[in-house]
């Protein structure tokens, strides 16, 4: 029932990702796009992230909120929101750090505790550097990114621990029709270590990779979609494959004013296998569902 | 706590590699250019430099109210005041075009052309 019923809604939002798509490129036909000035591709693919690393001298301030929600029995909802302070000191990189908040709901889950909570969780720097350019003869760009992040309350469960994660990225998208059609692509490698309250080390790591195509329908808006697939190991090293998952869903861009934007997108998991337990979807690693919204402004 | 010195090695290289590329960026010697932005205009609307090279793009504004000059794909954004100019440093760059605008709210924009 429960992998009927996830279909169901990512058919229903794909259905209704390709309609809206449908209306409002057709109202969009008549304009020419190709007056349409550049576009910055950071923010356009929904957790896949663009290329783009800003433009020298600028800053920008960002709340940037990701919920993770469902699990395979009880009531589980989870977020992470990253307060950022980000600019661009040369026309080849960019800096970002902040402080992150957490908050979890977690109700009768399995090998969790019941939780209701708002914490201040840590804190994280990044540093991007771009390493292809695009220019009006080349349409790929290519950005290399590294994120260390410190955690002092559990991602998924909500307790008190010591996290150190670094997250390592490449991030790369191609403009297919010039100012309309884009192709992101992500590949991802996380390794992290826990402390535990108990004092036990745990170390484990994340790897994976997007594919995203975001559709430009306006000069200020932008539609598409994402697919993810993500790996979990226990270890840093990739030896102890524990179970992936494939997330699927739509992605929107709305730049209000020259300075200011919002982004959102919605994930939901379509495959996932735990190894060593018979049952559908990767629901002990990764959520059935996550959201994101973020909204930044320039100045 | 391997993991956490290593996490922290990293963090110190990338950001000491980054601070160590910024004053070499623009070290070559820079070919000038002058964009002039006047009753709501750039002028000329259409520049040429040539490739490879770092380029000194001076903007000088006429108008009475400041201008906000603006390229993603230069990647570069500065406010020009009233009656005043700026001179923006731009990387080596690769044979394409690039376009540039007012972000001020103005309907200028212009190119500049690599070649």
């Amino acid at each position: 029932m429960g992998k009927k019923r996830t279909l169901a809604r990512t058919a229903l939002a794909l259905g209704m990702l390709l309609s809206g798509f449908t209306a409002l490129s057709s109202a969009a036909q008549a304009e020419d796009y190709t007056a349409w000035r550049d576009i910055e591709t950071k923010y356009i693919f929904g957790f896949t992230t663009g290329s783009g690393i800003g433009l020298e001298g600028e800053k920008e301030f960002t709340v940037d909120a990701i919920g993770r929600f469902g699990k395979r029995e009880g009531s589980y909802g989870a977020s992470e929101t990253k307060y950022e302070f980000e600019f661009t000191p040369s026309q080849f990189i960019q800096i970002e750090f902040g402080a992150l908040g957490s908050t979890h709901d977690i109700r009768n889950v399995p090998d969790l505790d019941n939780r209701r909570q708002v914490a201040l969780a840590g804190g994280f720097a990044e540093f991007r550097y771009l390493a292809i350019e695009r220019t009006s003869s080349n349409p790929l760009a290519v950005t290399l990114g590294l994120e260390p992040t410190f955690r002092r309350i559990d991602e998924t469960g909500g307790e008190r621990i010591h996290n150190y994660e670094l997250e390592t990225t490449i991030n790369a998208d191609l403009e297919l029709v010039k100012n309309r059609l884009f192709a992101g692509f992500n590949f991802l490698y996380e390794p992290e270590i826990t402390l535990t309250a108990l004092d036990e080390t745990v170390r484990e790591a994340k790897l994976g990779g997007s594919a995203a195509l975001s559709w430009r329908i306006a000069p200020n808006v932008v539609i598409g979609g994402e697919v993810w697939y993500l790996r979990h190991y226990d270890g840093i090293g990739l030896q102890d494959f524990t179970g992936d998952a494939v997330m699927l869903g739509p992605t929107l861009y709305v730049r209000f004013a020259p300075k200011m934007f919002m982004t959102a997108a919605w994930n939901t998991q379509v495959w996932g296998r735990e190894i060593g337990n018979p049952v559908s979807l990767n629901l002990a690693e990764f959520q059935r569902n996550r959201a994101r919204l973020k909204f930044a402004v320039e100045f | 706590m391997l993991f956490a010195r290593t996490v922290l090695l990293v963090t110190a290289s990338a950001a000491f590699g980054i601070a160590a590329s910024l004053p070499t960026a623009h070290a070559q010697q820079a070919t000038s250019l002058t964009v002039t932005y006047a009753n709501g205009k750039f002028q000329p609307s259409a520049s040429h430099a040539p490739a490879n090279t770092p380029l000194a793009l001076t903007v000088k504004n006429l108008d009475a109210k400041s201008m906000e000059f603006e390229s993603a794909s230069l990647r570069v954004e500065t406010v020009v005041d009233a009656k005043s100019e700026g001179v923006i440093k731009l990387r080596p760059l690769k044979p394409g075009t690039y376009e540039f605008y007012d972000d001020f709210g103005g309907k200028a924009d212009g190119t500049l052309t690599v070649k």
